[in-house]
């Protein structure tokens, strides 16, 4: 099992932040998680990161933006969206920011570790 | 005629008219038994009086006739010269005696004057010679010498067959008996036409002598309606009421009877004094009946025409009393009419017996009847269920209470029925109990309630709607976080634990938990359409082929599946992935509606037009989707709440009621319609219609 993984979680929702870290830790990937968008994209300035998971409905700043500030710094940064609401019209505007999937809520572990591995 | 004429008509005035004719007939007849009874009388006074001068005429002759044989016969000079030539016992002609028997003949009328002796040898005899003495008139000169006096003899026949009378008178000297002097006269020449003279214009008035001869009356003057000679004729006295008959018994004075030709006559009677002759005066009845007829056509005109002019008098009051009846009618229908001609409301104007009086134009357009038919009609005949307990008792309470009001199904002529509201209330109109009935046509009303019922329902629902909408939204982002944390650590476990199988089924039932939690959400966004639908060509037929699969593979064998659909192309503008949750659901709920197992089959083919969606132009031309099944189906509350959120029953909604509102939702957001149709028992069927691609490629 690949592991020792850096993944890099923005979502507004400390639920899901403390999920997928507890989980993810647990299978010895290393987690930072951020609910301040910008403090997220500052991180992924910072350092880089095998997965940057970006929610797309926050306050402040939304996913499609945070896609766009992480991709014009790291422009092989690999995005992907997850989503409260399966049909968001932002969904759109942060595809072609440069967020390579979507994962609508509730997502299955699996997938995630899919995206991962797919590196 | 109108009823309230007929009504109106006082019988009792009728009655009194007739009354007051009949009277005046019955005085009428009255006075026409005593005009005939007094015509009678006087006829017969008349007919007295008549026969008095008649008889008075005839014995003044026959005092004449023999105060002349008296003056002959008594006079010295004439009687010595009689003697003379009795004595002489031959007969003599010419002489002064002679002479005196011709004047005698020419001045004083008479046929022939002989001289006979004791013996009834004539001597001599004047104009022209005798034979003998007759034995009657023998019998007579024996009479006359006995009482030395003249004497009249009856009517006889001389040798000729000549009718004649005689006078004769005895020729005395002293005591001697020289012999007789018969004077014989003709009748025709005086008697006969002063006893047939009548002194009034009767036609039918006739006076003459008859004598009773054995067991007949034989007539002695010629008769008005025979032809016989006097003398001639005689009728027998059979019938009891001829006047021959009560002449022959006694009667004399004014009697009714049958003369000589059988005919009703009224006569009066005098016996001739010093002759076995009755002398009667005859008139007919029927003469007398004409006269007093006349008089009682008289009377009659006049009790006609008195009877005509009260009659005419009465119809007068009559008619002037309708006059005023239909003028007060008129005035009552006036105001009636101007109070209820141009209301808004059916009014009719009942009777007693619940009869339509009156009714205003707006109650003839309700019920599509004429006046005339409406107003000949009970108002239990216009109600559609003419139960007639319903008005019992209504009357009682209309009195008791000042009106009632309550509504009833009303039929039309054409059969329909309308639902009315009366409010009744009693109108005495000119001391009848009428009844006033303002009835409103509740049609529009009902019809505005069910308006405004659906209205409220869709406002409702779309009230619903957008809360739900809202609350969907809100929800949906955090439930998501939810659930995926719940998922998560779902799954996590999974992963640690992939050899422990409990734990491994435990983690699969969270997930399963999890993801029917999601299409929840997901279903609830889609209804509140707060998910946007990602539509794209798609070719129905083959959508729905492959759709029939994955039923099929999730219902059979216990629900047959029958896919159908009319030759493509059939292009609509769809998002699969909803249409999946449409069909889903109603598979569902069908599967459900048949535990037993059925048939669901969904057919598609195009439909002309389509109902309009959301205000926006109706569709020129769809596909209609039949969707079926052979369920328990549902009932009418059911089938019109189907589609609101949050609505279950028993048969539907296994789950939070959202199936079918996520159903509708998804449909209309695709600008197509869906209803149902359901029999309970039969099963139920959705017809959803899809607007078909404009420009099918």
């Amino acid at each position: 099992l690949d592991v020792g993984k850096r993944i890099l979680v923005i979502d507004d929702e400390q639920m899901i932040l403390d999920t997928i870290k507890i989980i993810f830790e647990d299978m010895g990937h290393s987690v930072s998680t951020f609910s301040d968008p910008a403090a997220g994209v500052a991180e992924a300035s910072r350092a880089d990161h095998d997965l940057i998971l970006v929610d797309i409905r926050m306050p402040k700043m939304n996913g499609a933006e945070v896609t766009r500030a992480i991709r014009s710094v790291r422009p092989q940064a690999r995005i992907l969206l997850i989503t409260a609401f399966p049909s968001d019209p932002l969904v759109a505007s942060a595809l072609e920011a440069g967020a390579f999937a979507i994962l609508r809520k509730p997502f299955e572990i699996a997938k995630i570790l899919d995206m991962l591995e797919g590196r | 005629v109108s009823r309230p004429f007929l009504r109106s008509i006082p019988y009792e005035f009728l009655a009194i008219i007739l009354g007051a004719n009949l009277v005046i007939g019955l005085a009428g007849r009255f006075l026409g038994t005593a005009i005939d009874s007094r015509i009678k009388a006087e006829r017969g006074r008349e007919l007295e009086a008549i026969a008095d001068l008649k008889l008075k005429q005839v014995t003044d002759w026959q005092e004449q006739r023999l105060s002349v044989a008296k003056l002959l016969t008594r006079s010295p000079l004439l009687l010595g010269e009689l003697t003379r030539s009795v004595q002489q016992g031959h007969r003599v002609a010419g002489g002064p005696l002679a002479e005196l028997f011709l004047d005698l003949c020419s001045l004083n009328g008479y046929r022939r004057v002989v001289l006979y002796k004791t013996d009834g040898e004539p001597v001599l005899s004047s104009p022209d010679s005798a034979p003998p003495l007759s034995p009657e008139l023998l019998y007579k000169s024996y009479e006359a010498l006995r009482k030395s006096r003249p004497v009249m003899s009856d009517f006889l026949r001389d040798e000729r067959g000549r009718i004649l009378l005689a006078t004769v008178a005895p020729i005395l000297e002293g005591n001697e008996q020289r012999g007789t002097l018969v004077l014989a006269d003709d009748p025709e020449r005086f008697l006969y036409p002063l006893i047939r003279s009548w002194p009034t214009g009767s036609a039918t008035g006739e006076t003459l002598l008859l004598e009773f001869v054995g067991n007949r009356a034989v007539y002695l003057s010629a008769l008005r309606f025979r032809l016989e000679d006097p003398m001639d004729f005689a009728s027998p006295l059979l019938d009891p009421r001829s006047v021959p008959s009560l002449l022959f018994s006694g009667r004399r004075g004014a009697i009714e009877g049958r003369d000589y030709r059988g005919k009703p006559v009224l006569a009066s009677a005098r016996s001739v004094p010093g002759t076995p002759w009755v002398l009667e005066a005859k008139v007919d009845q029927e003469e007398t009946y004409a006269e007093s007829r006349r008089m009682r056509l008289v009377l009659s005109s006049l009790i006609g025409l008195i009877s005509v002019g009260l009659t005419a008098w009465a119809a007068f009051r009559l008619l002037s009393l309708s006059r005023r009846l239909r003028r007060e009618r008129e005035t009552l229908v006036s105001r009636f009419e101007f109070l209820s001609r141009y209301s808004n409301d059916m009014v009719l104007l009942l009777d007693e017996n619940w009869r339509i009086v009156e009714a205003n134009d707006r109650a003839l357009e309700a019920y599509g009847r004429p006046r005339e038919d409406l107003l000949d009609m009970r108002f239990l005949d216009l109600l559609e269920d003419p139960a007639a307990d319903r008005l019992k008792g209504l009357r009682e309470e209309l009195s008791a209470k000042d009106g009632i009001l309550f509504e009833a199904e009303h039929r039309r002529k054409d059969g329909t029925s309308f639902p009315v509201e009366h409010s009744l209330r009693l109108l005495p109109v000119e001391g009848r109990p009428m009844t006033q009935d303002v009835a409103r046509d509740l049609s529009e009303r009902r019809k505005l309630e069910a308006e405004r019922l659906a209205l409220e329902r869709e406002l409702l629902a779309e009230h619903k709607l957008s809360a739900v909408g809202r609350l969907a939204a809100a929800v949906a982002h955090d439930m998501n976080n939810i659930l995926t944390g719940i998922l998560g650590h779902a799954d996590a476990m999974r992963m640690r634990s992939m050899s422990d199988p409990r734990i491994q089924s435990s983690t699969m039932r969270i997930r399963q938990a999890v993801e029917r939690g999601a299409r929840l959400t997901h279903g609830l966004l889609a209804y509140s359409g707060q998910q946007r639908l990602e539509t794209g060509r798609l070719d129905f037929a083959a959508y729905i082929e492959s759709l029939g699969g994955r039923l099929r593979a999730a219902l059979e064998p216990r629900v047959r599946v029958a896919v159908s659909h009319s030759p493509p192309p059939l292009t609509v503008r769809a998002d699969p992935s909803a249409l999946d949750v449409v069909f889903d659901n109603l598979a569902a709920n069908a599967a459900e509606a048949m535990p037993g197992g059925g048939v669901f089959s969904i057919h598609a083919a195009p439909a002309a037009g389509g109902e309009a969606c959301g205000g926006g132009p109706p569709p020129e031309r769809s596909v209609e989707v039949l969707v079926e099944d052979t369920g328990s189906g549902m009932d009418e509350e059911t089938r019109q709440r189907l589609f609101e959120p949050f609505f279950t029953s028993k048969e539907f909604g296994s789950s939070a009621g959202m199936g079918l509102a996520i159903t509708g939702g998804i449909i209309r957001q695709h600008g197509g319609t869906i209803d149902v149709h359901s029999v309970r028992g039969k099963g139920t069927r959705f017809r959803i219609l899809l607007p078909l691609c404009a420009d099918a490629e």
